[in-house]
């Protein structure tokens, strides 16, 4: 069972308890700043009159979890993409990586890690709704199984054409994610990025990747073929040739290797 | 002629009542009742209502949580002397802004006596 988020932006109302709720859970310091940073997982902005939230989106094939070197952030079966900071480099390729520009870094620390929302694993983990979802006064954010989700979304589209775009926001973006969005407005007024691959990214590398062995075995025993022929080759000629190579001249002994590698010809059998 | 224009009237009507029925109001379900904990010597219970507070900030949750109350774990216990120096409830009731600790005769404001007792929401969660 895969768990995600659906948020309803015409239900929203701004009032903030989602924000509450991820700073009490996760122990984050206070305020709640207007843009997602490493101390604020999520946030409700308002955009033309219209209130969304701005969280991770939780992709079923993460793009930053693809790019960690270090396995730092990783893909629970529930659905959460989590983070240990414990293992971080601080290499920001997640950041890089992102389509969603969701994980942020600690500039102001000496040595900082990266804060992401991390759909309250734990929490999830146990059984429970996220903080989030569990404190929304208007239902706004409705937690679940993302499949019931995807069905809820689409049934409300079809109930009140009029009041919703017809796009599920998180349906297909990136592959699927786990937080799903339904809004009245198209959502790119709302800030959200629509130019996201319908594919999940980790593909576009992986389609490379994973040819790699293959291509280094049939390389390596290409090259190793051509040389050993080219080998071949030199040393029938040697052996066949009746004149011995050239003396080489005293001046260039200077050089250690020059001077083995004479040594060496002068023991060929006469 | 009139016959249509009434029942196009009609129809422009139902489909407008229609319209409303679809979109209902926003409706907020809010934490139930909080009941504080009560000292010995306390004159009767205190009992938080959302439904009283949250309109007076225009809904925004963000004024009191989670600093200086917890929105996941709501504390049950406050004092007098807190509220005196100005922390928990006394941001607000401080005698000026909201009725205070000080004035005896606005003990009922928040505890509850046999007489002031309103019926409680019960607790949904």
């Amino acid at each position: 069972m895969s768990v995600g988020l659906l948020f309803d932006s015409t239900l929203c109302i701004g009032c903030g308890a989602c924000s509450a709720a991820c700073k009490e859970q996760n122990d984050l310091p206070l305020p709640v700043e207007a843009v997602t940073t490493a101390y604020t997982w999520t946030t409700v902005q308002q955009v033309q009159g219209v209130n969304v939230r701005r969280l991770c989106m939780h992709c079923l094939e993460p793009t930053c979890v693809s790019v960690c070197p270090v396995g730092a952030l990783t893909r629970t079966p529930e659905g959460p993409v989590v983070y240990d900071s414990a293992r971080c480099i601080g290499c920001r390729y997640c950041i890089m990586a992102c389509p969603f520009g969701v994980p942020k870094y600690q500039w102001d620390r000496p040595v900082p890690v990266v804060g992401k929302c991390i759909l309250c694993a734990d929490r999830v983990g146990a059984g429970l709704p996220t903080a989030c979802a569990s404190v929304c006064p208007t239902g706004a954010t409705l937690f679940g199984d993302r499949d019931a989700l995807v069905r809820e979304a689409g049934a409300r589209i079809e109930r009140q054409p009029g009041r919703y775009v017809d796009h599920v926001y998180g349906l297909e973006e990136a592959g699927g994610t786990s937080v799903l969005m339904l809004s009245g407005v198209p959502f790119e007024q709302l800030g959200l990025k629509t130019d996201v691959p319908r594919q999940p990214l980790p593909l576009l590398t992986w389609r490379v990747l994973s040819q790699i062995p293959d291509f280094a075995i049939v390389a390596g025993a290409f090259l190793f073929g051509l040389h050993w022929i080219t080998r071949r080759r030199v040393e029938v000629e040697r052996f066949t040739s009746d004149v011995l190579p050239a003396p080489i001249p005293a001046r260039s002994l200077g050089s250690l290797r020059t001077l083995w590698r004479r040594l060496l010809r002068r023991r060929r059998p006469e | 002629m009139w016959r249509s224009a009434r029942f196009g009237l009609l129809l422009a009507g139902a489909c407008l009542v229609v319209v409303a029925a679809a979109e209902p109001e926003k409706e907020l379900r809010l934490p139930p009742d909080i009941v504080l904990d009560t000292a010995k010597d306390s004159p009767g219970a205190v009992v938080f209502r959302h439904t009283t507070h949250s309109a007076l900030i225009d809904h925004k949750c963000l004024t009191c949580h989670p600093r200086p109350f917890a929105i996941l774990r709501p504390t049950r216990k406050f004092r007098h002397d807190d509220m005196d120096a100005g922390r928990s409830c006394g941001i607000c009731h401080d005698g000026k802004s909201a009725s205070g600790t000080t004035d005896s005769s606005s003990c009922q404001n928040c505890h509850e006596t046999p007489e002031t007792a309103a019926p409680r929401e019960s607790a949904r969660r």
